[in-house]
């Protein structure tokens, strides 16, 4: 990927039009819309029979937390779908220009932090403290992995006969599946969704039912950051149903999961059908 | 995917920070980390004073709504992790467990419960073998470090294990051999950096791929081998 890499011009110009084609919607709409939506292909949806859930605060009951979308089996498949499309694009964008998006995305979280320690402390009921300190993660992965833009090369070997080149290089696995869970629901998506963006990959993400609303902001995020569509993905919903389609889908070629050792280990039988690194 | 993380006290540790460790990776986030300690193996000399120091801070951490200043510990995510850490507190009570303090479910409106400290547990019980996930430590005695570290290793899991110690023989001897894909010698078995590989050993990942800093590429990439001829 770095042979095709000139820096300068082309890249500022790629990302540039990238930032220009990120949807740009105003704050106080944004928090309604995405708590209410799925994202697919850049899209905000309706789940598809229009189901959705409201989690309580659960420090204080009789705080409803905004409902999140349920989504069904076909919006996971049309999820996969999408990421499947986007992904030859994304991986030819080449690694600094990824990072880019990413670097944004860390700057944006950083200008938005209480906002979102907030909005985690409600929704999973950890301390503001323990929320800050996980939003603060959160920035610093998506910097961290920016930088990896400038730092993934490959290998070079000794050849076995003259006038021979023997290189290793690495590509994107492709799309990649990444479940959640509610305890750190968004320092573990930025652990897995940055390394899976920057190296090339597109994603469906799909956060713990008790971390949807903050894992649909950060998706937005991500959007806004300039990601184009479809290259993340986020759907919201019942677990068990959703993972087995989004683990099952021919189309997917990894499986990042975090959670417990009995759907952990149900997630790596199903998966080993394909043959999806997990 | 789980764990049962290990705190190891040590005769010659620093008391004070081994009480706060405890309850910062014990307590911190409700337990509900999957590093959270939730064993602490502790050598027979300190035991007592160690017990005595750790109950006195469980009682006295501060739970409520994480919104309002001062909490210290929020409460559990939803109905269903409370009730099964209520269920752990009876199942460790009816193994022969003594509860030291806490493990009722506290203030109405919400899914609190007071930090619990069981002392005389035994590794063959289910509270000392089984994640719960809560804010409930259990207290195993140990005679040296050969016994610690046995009874460290003595579960399925092995995502996070520390050790508190002044003496460098303990740390050192405890790193080499514990399973357990996370040490922390001194620090808390909870707090990750981003910048190492991050994982568990035996029922803790499914022990494929690490995650994190250096070790994310190896997940999210394949390598394509290239044969250039070109003489």
């Amino acid at each position: 990927m770095y042979n095709n890499f000139e820096p300068g011009k082309r890249l500022l110009v790629e990302v540039d039009f990238y930032l220009k084609c990120s949807q740009k919607v105003q704050r106080n709409e944004r928090f309604k819309m995405r708590s209410s939506k799925i994202l697919i292909s850049g899209q905000w949806l309706e789940a598809g029979d229009g189901a959705k859930c409201a989690n309580r605060n659960p420090a204080d009951l009789a705080q409803l937390n905004p409902a999140f979308p349920l989504a069904t089996v076909e919006d996971a498949n049309r999820a996969v779908a999408a990421a499947r499309q986007a992904q030859a694009a994304w991986s030819t964008l080449p690694p600094p220009g990824r990072g880019e998006v990413l670097d944004k995305a860390s700057q944006m979280i950083a200008a938005r932090s209480e906002e979102l320690a907030a909005l985690i402390t409600r929704e999973e009921g950890k301390t503001l403290a323990e929320s800050r300190a996980e939003v603060d993660r959160a920035r610093d992965i998506f910097r961290y992995f920016a930088g990896e833009g400038w730092r993934n090369g490959g290998s070079v070997y000794p050849a076995n006969m003259k006038g021979e080149m023997l290189y290793s290089k690495r590509e994107p696995l492709g799309v990649v599946t990444i479940i959640t869970p509610w305890n750190f629901p968004i320092a573990i998506p930025a652990w897995k969704i940055a390394p899976a963006l920057i190296y090339g990959n597109t994603v469906i993400f799909k956060p713990a039912q008790a971390g949807s609303l903050i894992g649909l902001e950060l998706a937005g995020i991500l959007v806004e950051a300039g990601l184009p569509p479809g290259v993340l993905n986020c759907i919201t919903g019942e677990g068990g149903k959703l993972s087995a389609a989004l683990v099952e889908n021919p189309s997917v070629n990894g499986i990042s999961f975090t959670g417990s050792y009995t759907v952990g280990t149900h997630i790596y039988t199903q998966a080993i059908k394909n043959l999806t690194r997990v | 995917m789980g764990g049962k993380n290990p705190l190891v006290v040590m005769d010659d540790a620093d008391l004070k920070l081994a009480v706060d460790l405890v309850v910062r990776a014990g307590f911190g986030l409700t337990g509900q980390a999957c590093t959270a300690t939730s064993r602490v193996i502790v050598q027979q000399g300190i035991a007592k004073q160690f017990s005595l120091a750790l109950q006195e801070a469980a009682s006295s951490l501060k739970v409520g709504n994480g919104l309002e200043s001062g909490t210290q510990m929020g409460p559990a995510v939803n109905q269903g992790q409370l009730d099964t850490d209520l269920d752990y507190i009876k199942i460790g009570q009816d193994e022969g467990a003594k509860l030291l303090v806490g493990g009722k479910s506290s203030q109405e409106g919400g899914y609190f419960i007071q930090p619990a400290v069981f002392d005389f547990v035994d590794i063959s019980m289910r509270i000392a073998r089984e994640e719960i996930f809560g804010p409930v430590i259990c207290m195993i005695h140990a005679e040296d470090l050969e016994d610690a570290i046995s009874k460290a290793n003595a579960i399925a899991f092995g995502l996070s294990a520390g050790i508190v110690t002044r003496d460098l023989h303990n740390a050192f001897t405890f790193a080499d051999r514990v399973e357990a894909g996370v040490v922390k010698i001194n620090e808390a078995t909870t707090g990750l950096a981003l910048q190492v590989p991050f994982g568990g050993f035996k029922h803790s990942s499914a022990n494929t791929f690490k995650e994190q800093g250096p070790a994310a590429i190896e997940f999210y990439t394949r390598t394509k081998t290239v044969y250039v001829g070109h003489g």
